[in-house]
C-alpha cells in the first residue's frame, strides 16, 4: 500500500470523520454518531439473537452509509449482555478458590431476609458448594501472613477444577484487599501448573473489605468474562473486517469509558454501562443549560431509574446489586463492588401491571409485563391492563405511532384489559386509567423522594430530565408531585444511552478499604496510597497521558457506622496534614447533618480515586431561539389524573424547531417517546434542540 | 365510602405510608450513632387525633406491637386537653413499650386551627440507659438503667430542662443520647409539617374519617384470612432452655369465625433473671408471626391487629410482674412466634414453615482489651437456620424472626484480635424433611493476643427448631470452649490461644424425609448438606442408590 494512502487516511476530510456510540439492549440496539463539527447522526435496530453483532453491523452500515466503518474514527460500545448473562444465569461454569474455612460465604451472605415474606428465595450461588476449592493460607486482618499458601493445596484445587470441567476461575482470599500476595501467587501457581483458563484475583477488582461482596464480585467477573471477551473479540473482528481502523472503547458503570481489554480483564465493570450512560448525558445536559442540578429520570418497559447528577459529574456509589426480588430490596442479590452510577430503581415502568389487592383498593406493579408478553395494546401482548395500556386508554399515546408507527397498539385490547380493574372498583375505564397512570406516579415519586432524603437533596432545586420511552409520557405529572417547575425532554431522548456514551470521559475509579485515625503521619500514608491507586487506575485505561486527579475519602466520627464522602486535593494532602483532613470533613459533615462534633476522633474508612484522561465534548449545535408557534398535526381528547378531559393538539416532535412555543393541554409525539404536556404546562424547544417544560402554576 | 373514593383512598394511604418512610430516613440520618450501629432498631408512625395508629415504618418485628400502645398511655397521662403546640411527650417504661429501659419513646402532637388532628411517635433503641449496660443478669428493673415516667421532654416547643439534667447525669454516653433524642424529635417535626401538607393537598379538615376508612379496610382483610380458618380451640406447647430450668410456653388459640384469641395461660412462671418479656413484646412477635403467615403484604395499622385478643396471665414469663428485670426479653418473646406457627402449622400446614433456629443462633458479646490495653466491644452474631418451608428448603445461615444483617469475618478481624479459623455450613444441621431445613453453622475462632470476657447468647442448646408435619428437629446450639462445652448464657474468659467453638442450630423439616425427592437427597449428599449416613438413616436412602448416584456423577 502506497505511503500517501495510509497518509490521507490518518487525516481525513474533518467533516466525514465519525465518533460513534453503540448501544445494545434488551429490545434495541441504538447508534448515534457525531462530526467535530456537529451532524449528528442517530438510528435504532432491534437487537438480534443470538448474535449481537450482526445488529450491530447492520445498524452501522445504515449510520454511516455512504462513508463505510473506515470513516469511524471511535466507537464505544455499552451492552447489557453481561448483566443478561447473570439474570438469565448462562455464564461459564466457574469454580471458586477460597480460603481453608470460608467456603460458604457465598451462601451464607449476611444473615438478611425479606421481612414478613416466609416463602422468600435468595437467587442460587453463582458457584454451587462443589466448585468451591479450599486453599490452605491465611492473612490476618493486619495483612501479616498467618499460614503461608500452600503449594499443594493449589495443585489439588487445579486437579479438582480440570475434572470439574472448569471455564473461568476466581481466587479470593480472606484479608487479600489489605495483602494480594496470597492470591497473586495462587495465580501463577496455577499457570506453572499449565492452567489457560480466565483467571479473576479478587484484589484486582475490589479493594474493600467484607469477603460476601469481594467474593460475589469476584465469581461474576469470572462468570461473565469468557462469553464477554470472545463476543468483544468478534465485535472488533467483524468491526475490523469492515475496513474500522480506529478506537474502541467500552462503555463502565461508573460512567466512564475504557479500552476494549479492560472490558475483557474485568467485564464486572460493565453490567450497569446502559443506565450510567444515560445518566451522565444528564450532566452534560446540566453544565451545558447552566443548571446545578438535575435528575436524571428515565422510566422504561419495567423499572424506573432516578439519578440526583451534578452539572460538574454523575454521584457514585461503590456497591450495587443485581438479579435483586421483585421489590428491589437491598440485600437479596448478587452484590457487587465496583463502582457505578449511584441511582435508584423502582418497579415502575410501562409494563408494571395494575392489579386489585386483598383489600379491594387498586394496585401498580412492580409485577411487570415486561417486552415480553408486554401489555395489553401490544401486538401478542398479555392480558394484565399495564401503564402502557392505561397512557393508551387516555389518549396520552398515539396507537398509530408508538414507536414512529413500528409498532401497532390496540385501543380495543387496552380498553378490555383496564376494564377488567375498572368493573370490580366500580369506576369508569377512563377514570380506572386515571387511577394507574396517577398511581405509578405516586410510586415514582415516592422512590425519588426517599432517594433524595438519603442524600440530602433539596427537590425544589432541581429539574426533571426526562427520557426512556415512558419518562417524557409521565414526567410532567411526577415534576407536580415532586414540587420541580422545569421538565427537559433531552433532544435525543430515544437514543439517551448511545448519546451518554460519546459523552462518557476516558476514566477509571478505584478504591481501597485504607482505614486509618485521623491523626499525625495520616497524610503521607494517605499520600501514598493514593499514588498506587493512581497508578492501578492508569494501568487500567492503558494510559499514562495528562489526567485529572480526583479523590475522595470515606469518613466519620469515630464510632459511627454511616460515613461522609469527603473529597480532597492531593497535591495538597501532606502540606495540610492531619488536622486539613479533619477540617474537610468537619465542613462536608457539617453540609449534611448541621453540626460537628469537636471531642470525637475522626477516621478514614476507605479511599477513592478517579483518574480521567480527557471528557469529550460532543458537539452540540446551538441555534438562535427565535419564537415560533409550529403546525399541530391534530387533535385528540387526553384526559389526566384529577382533571376532567382536554382536547389536546398533537405536535410531531420533528416538526418543531428552535424557539417553537406550545401552550398544553398538548401532546408531542417522538419517535421513540411522547411528551405529554398538562393544562397550564407550556414548552419551548431550546437552542439545542431540548424541550423545556414549564410545570409551575 | 364511595367506590370513587378508594383511589383517593389509595393514594392518601401510600402518602402516609411514605410520610413515615421519610420520618424513619430522618431519624436515622440524624441520629448519632447508636440507631445507625442498630439500624432498624427502631420505628416510626402516625396516628389519627384520638390516637389510631393510621401508619408505621417497617422496623424490626419488636415493635409491631410498641407504638400504639404507648400512644394510648400517653393520652391517659395526657389528655388532648392538656397538650398543645410544641409539646412532646416520653417514656421508657418498658411494661408501656417495647419491653426494656434502652427502648425511648416519644410523641408529638399535631395541631391544625387548634385542634389535635394527628400524632407523630417513635420508639428508638439507646445503646446505653446507665444501670449495669444492657445484661440478661439483673435482678430487677432498678438495676438495668434509668426509669423516664411518662413526661413532657418540651413543653409548647420549649425543652424541659430539669427532665434533660436528669438524663444528661444517669447515661453513660450523654451526648450520644441526647442527639439520638433530639433526632426522634426533630424526625417528628419533619413529620409534623408534611401532615399539614397533605391535609390542605386533600382539602381534610383531620385524619379521623381517612384513617377510619383505612383501619376498616385493613381489619377487614384480617378478618377475611381468619374466616379461613377452621373454628375451634388449638394448643400449643414450646420449650426453650430459658435461665436454668427449662421455660415452657403454653398457647391456646381459638379461632372464632373472624376474630382470634391467644390464650397463654399455663406458661411458665417469671424468673429471676432478665429474659423476663413484658406483654407488649410478647404479643408483638406473635402478631408478626400472625402477619407473615395470614396477611404479609398488608399495611399495619389499628385495624390490622382489631380481631386478635390476648390473655397473657400476670406473673407470667410473658407477664412479669414489676419490678421484674426484663433486658434481655428478646430471648423470650421470640417464642411467641414459634408458639403461633405451631398452632397455625396444623391449620394451614401449605402457607407456614418449620421452627427456626431463632435464638438458636451463635450470638456471643465480646468486650476485652487488645494488647495495648485499648478496649473494643463487638456483638458476634452468627445465624443459625431458617425452618423448612411447605413448599421448599429453608434458607441456610438467616436471622429470623427479626431480621438483622451480620457483620463480615474481615471486619470483625478487624475490630478484636481474633482469627475465624472457620465459619462454614453445618451438613446435617438442617431438620430432615420432605423439605429439609436450612443449615446452621460452625464457627471457630482462636483468641491471638490481649483477653476477652465473652457473653454467651445462645438458646436451643437442650430444644432444637422443631420439625412438622414428620419432619424432622434441626440440630441444637452449642457452644465450647478449648473442646469444653461451656454454659451458653453465662460470661466465660478468654485468654491467647483459647479457642471457641460455637454452633448456630439449623431450622426443623417440613414433611417426612421418606418423601424428599431423590435428586434433591442426592444433590445434598454430592454438595455435603447432608452426610451419606444421615441420608440412610433419616431419608431412607439405600446404599445401591448412593452408590449409583456416585459412579453417575463421576462419569
Amino acid at each position: 500500500m502506497p505511503a500517501a494512502s495510509v497518509t490521507e487516511r490518518r487525516t481525513p476530510p474533518h467533516e466525514a470523520r465519525f465518533r460513534c456510540g453503540i448501544d445494545i439492549g434488551g429490545t434495541f440496539t441504538d447508534f448515534v454518531a457525531t462530526t467535530p463539527s456537529g451532524t449528528t447522526r442517530a438510528t435504532k435496530v432491534l437487537t438480534t439473537y443470538p448474535s449481537p453483532v450482526d445488529g450491530v453491523m447492520a445498524g452501522l452500515a445504515e449510520l454511516v452509509a455512504p462513508e463505510g466503518l473506515s470513516a469511524i474514527d471511535h466507537v464505544v460500545h455499552g451492552t447489557t449482555l453481561a448483566a443478561n448473562l447473570v439474570l438469565e444465569r448462562k455464564g461459564a461454569h466457574t469454580v471458586l478458590l477460597t480460603t481453608m474455612g470460608m467456603r460458604d460465604v457465598l451462601e451464607m451472605r449476611r444473615g438478611n431476609r425479606v421481612l414478613y415474606d416466609l416463602f422468600f428465595k435468595f437467587p442460587p450461588p453463582i458457584v454451587p458448594r462443589d466448585r468451591r476449592l479450599e486453599v490452605n493460607e491465611r492473612l490476618l486482618a493486619t495483612g501479616e501472613v498467618m499460614r503461608p499458601l500452600e503449594q499443594e493445596s493449589i495443585a489439588s484445587a487445579w486437579r479438582k477444577a480440570e475434572a470439574i470441567g472448569a471455564q473461568s476461575i476466581a481466587i479470593c482470599f480472606l484479608h487479600a484487599y489489605k495483602n494480594p500476595i496470597h492470591e497473586r501467587r495462587a495465580l501463577q501457581l496455577l499457570r506453572d501448573l499449565g492452567c489457560t483458563l480466565p483467571i479473576t484475583l479478587a484484589s484486582d477488582i475490589s479493594g474493600e473489605m467484607g469477603e460476601f461482596e469481594r467474593t460475589s464480585t469476584a465469581v461474576i467477573n469470572a462468570y461473565v468474562q469468557p462469553a464477554i471477551s470472545a463476543y468483544l473479540r468478534e465485535l472488533a473482528e467483524r468491526l475490523n473486517g469492515g475496513g474500522f481502523a480506529g478506537d474502541f472503547y467500552m462503555m463502565l458503570s461508573h460512567g466512564g469509558i475504557a479500552p476494549r481489554g479492560t472490558a475483557e480483564q474485568f467485564p464486572v465493570r460493565v453490567i450497569e454501562s446502559g443506565p450510567a450512560a444515560g445518566m451522565i448525558t444528564v450532566a452534560e445536559l446540566a453544565a451545558r443549560m447552566n443548571l446545578e442540578h438535575a435528575i436524571g429520570f428515565d422510566m422504561g418497559g419495567t423499572t424506573a431509574k432516578a439519578c440526583l447528577v451534578a452539572a460538574t459529574g454523575v454521584p457514585l456509589r461503590a456497591t450495587f446489586e443485581i438479579a435483586q426480588g421483585q421489590d428491589l430490596e437491598r440485600g437479596t442479590g448478587y452484590p457487587l463492588n465496583v463502582p457505578s452510577v449511584d441511582l435508584t430503581e423502582v418497579g415502575a415502568g410501562g409494563g408494571s401491571i395494575a392489579w386489585i389487592d386483598r383489600l379491594g383498593l387498586l394496585q401498580v406493579g412492580p409485577r411487570s409485563a415486561g417486552s415480553s408478553p408486554g401489555p395489553a395494546c401490544y401486538p401478542g401482548g398479555g392480558d394484565d391492563p399495564t401503564v402502557t395500556d392505561a397512557d393508551l386508554v387516555l389518549g396520552l399515546l398515539n396507537a398509530e405511532y408508538f414507536l414512529g408507527g413500528k409498532i401497532l397498539l390496540s385501543q380495543k385490547r387496552a380498553d378490555a384489559a383496564v376494564a377488567t380493574v375498572a368493573r370490580p372498583l366500580g369506576l369508569s375505564q377512563l377514570q380506572a386509567a386515571q387511577a394507574i397512570h396517577d398511581l405509578v406516579n405516586e410510586n415514582m415519586c415516592r422512590a425519588v423522594r426517599l432517594h433524595a432524603l438519603y442524600r440530602g437533596a433539596e427537590l425544589a432545586r432541581y429539574a426533571l430530565v426526562a427520557f426512556g420511552g415512558a419518562g417524557p409520557v409521565h414526567a410532567g405529572q411526577l415534576a407536580e408531585k415532586l414540587g420541580i417547575s422545569t421538565v427537559i425532554v433531552p433532544r435525543l431522548a430515544g437514543v439517551q444511552s448511545a448519546e451518554g456514551l460519546l459523552t462518557a470521559p476516558l476514566s477509571m475509579t478505584v478504591a481501597s478499604s485504607f482505614a486509618a485515625p485521623v491523626q499525625n503521619g495520616v497524610a503521607v500514608r494517605v499520600a501514598s496510597e493514593i499514588t498506587d491507586l493512581r497508578h492501578r487506575a492508569l494501568d487500567l485505561i492503558r494510559s499514562g497521558a495528562e489526567h485529572e486527579l480526583t479523590s475522595f475519602a470515606q469518613m466519620r466520627y469515630l464510632g459511627q457506622s454511616h460515613y461522609v464522602d469527603v473529597p480532597f486535593d492531593a497535591s495538597r494532602l501532606v502540606a495540610e496534614g492531619a488536622a486539613g483532613l479533619r477540617r474537610r470533613f468537619e465542613r462536608e459533615y457539617a453540609r449534611h447533618f448541621l453540626r460537628t462534633n469537636a471531642q470525637v476522633g475522626v477516621e478514614i474508612v476507605a479511599l477513592n480515586v478517579q483518574v480521567t484522561v480527557h471528557t469529550p465534548t460532543l458537539a452540540h449545535t446551538s441555534r438562535a431561539v427565535g419564537r415560533s408557534s409550529p403546525m399541530a398535526v391534530g387533535e385528540r381528547m387526553i384526559h389526566l389524573p384529577g382533571s376532567d378531559a382536554f382536547r389536546a393538539r398533537v405536535f410531531r416532535r420533528s416538526d418543531l424547531s428552535i424557539g417553537s412555543e406550545i401552550v398544553g393541554p398538548a401532546v408531542i409525539e417522538d419517535v421513540s417517546t411522547t411528551i405529554v404536556v398538562g393544562a397550564g404546562h407550556r414548552t419551548v424547544t431550546d437552542e439545542w434542540g431540548n424541550i423545556v417544560m414549564t410545570v409551575a402554576p | 365510602m364511595s367506590r370513587i373514593d378508594s383511589v383517593r383512598l389509595r393514594v392518601i394511604w401510600g402518602r402516609l405510608g411514605a410520610i413515615v418512610e421519610e420520618q424513619a430516613v430522618t431519624l436515622l440520618r440524624a441520629g448519632f450513632s447508636s440507631i445507625v450501629n442498630q439500624a432498624g432498631d427502631f420505628s416510626c408512625a402516625v396516628f389519627d387525633g384520638a390516637g389510631t395508629l393510621l401508619s408505621q415504618s417497617a422496623g424490626t418485628p419488636g415493635q409491631l406491637h410498641t407504638l400504639g400502645p404507648v400512644v394510648r398511655h400517653f393520652f391517659r397521662r395526657f389528655p388532648p386537653a392538656e397538650l398543645r403546640e410544641g409539646d412532646v411527650l416520653i417514656t421508657n417504661d418498658p411494661w408501656k413499650q417495647s419491653g426494656h429501659l434502652n427502648d425511648i419513646a416519644i410523641a408529638r402532637p399535631i395541631f391544625l386551627k387548634g385542634h389535635l388532628v394527628a400524632i407523630a411517635a417513635s420508639c428508638c433503641h439507646a445503646a446505653d440507659i446507665g444501670g449495669r449496660g444492657l445484661a440478661s443478669d439483673a435482678s430487677d428493673v432498678y438495676e438495668e438503667g434509668l426509669q423516664i415516667p411518662i413526661l413532657k421532654l418540651f413543653v409548647g416547643g420549649q425543652r424541659n430542662e430539669d427532665l434533660f439534667s436528669i438524663l444528661i447525669e444517669n447515661v453513660r454516653m450523654p451526648d450520644e443520647f441526647v442527639g439520638d433524642l433530639m433526632a426522634q424529635v426533630s424526625a417528628a417535626d419533619v413529620t409534623a409539617a408534611k401532615i399539614e401538607k397533605l391535609l390542605g393537598e386533600f382539602e381534610l379538615e383531620n385524619l379521623a374519617e381517612v384513617g377510619q376508612a383505612m383501619c376498616t379496610l385493613a381489619e377487614n382483610a384480617m378478618r377475611d384470612a381468619i374466616r379461613a380458618l377452621p373454628n375451634g380451640t388449638y394448643v400449643d406447647d414450646v420449650y426453650f432452655d430459658g435461665a436454668d430450668e427449662p421455660v415452657q410456653l403454653h398457647l391456646a388459640l381459638t379461632v372464632e369465625d373472624d376474630s382470634l384469641q391467644l390464650d397463654f395461660t399455663g406458661s411458665s412462671r417469671q424468673v429471676s433473671i432478665g429474659i423476663n418479656c413484658v406483654p407488649n413484646y410478647a404479643m408483638a412477635y406473635a402478631n408478626f408471626m400472625l402477619k407473615a403467615v395470614l396477611c404479609p403484604e398488608l399495611p399495619h395499622n389499628e385495624g390490622t391487629f382489631a380481631p386478635v385478643r390476648y390473655v397473657i396471665p400476670e406473673g407470667t414469663i410473658i407477664n412479669p410482674r414489676y419490678p421484674a428485670p426484663v433486658a434481655a426479653r428478646h430471648l423470650t418473646g421470640h417464642f411467641t412466634a414459634f408458639a403461633v406457627l405451631g398452632v397455625l402449622a396444623r391449620l394451614i400446614p401449605d402457607r407456614v414453615m418449620a421452627d427456626s433456629a431463632g435464638g438458636g443462633s451463635a450470638v456471643m458479646q465480646l468486650n476485652g482489651t487488645r494488647e495495648d490495653g485499648s478496649p473494643f466491644a463487638l456483638l458476634f452474631f452468627n445465624p443459625g437456620g431458617l425452618g423448612a418451608r411447605a413448599n421448599d428448603d429453608g434458607i441456610p445461615t438467616v436471622s429470623f424472626p427479626p431480621n438483622r444483617w451480620n457483620i463480615p469475618v474481615e471486619v470483625v478481624e478487624n475490630i478484636l484480635p481474633i482469627a475465624v479459623l472457620e465459619k462454614e455450613l453445618l451438613t446435617d444441621s438442617g431438620g430432615p424433611g420432605k423439605f429439609r431445613g436450612g443449615l446452621g453453622q460452625r464457627v471457630v475462632f482462636r483468641l491471638l493476643s490481649g483477653h476477652c470476657w465473652l457473653s454467651g447468647m445462645l438458646e436451643r442448646t437442650k430444644y432444637p427448631a422443631r420439625g412438622f408435619w414428620g419432619g424432622l428437629p434441626g440440630c441444637t446450639s452449642e457452644l465450647a470452649i478449648n473442646g469444653e462445652t461451656v454454659h451458653p448464657k453465662k460470661r466465660h474468659e478468654l485468654f491467647p490461644g483459647d479457642w471457641v467453638v460455637a454452633i448456630a442450630a439449623g431450622g426443623g423439616g417440613f414433611g417426612s424425609p421418606k418423601d424428599r425427592l431423590r435428586s434433591r437427597l442426592l444433590d445434598d449428599v454430592r454438595l455435603g448438606y447432608v452426610s451419606a449416613t444421615a441420608a440412610i438413616v433419616d431419608y431412607g436412602l439405600t446404599t445401591e442408590e448412593l452408590r449409583s448416584a456416585r459412579d453417575a456423577h463421576r462419569d
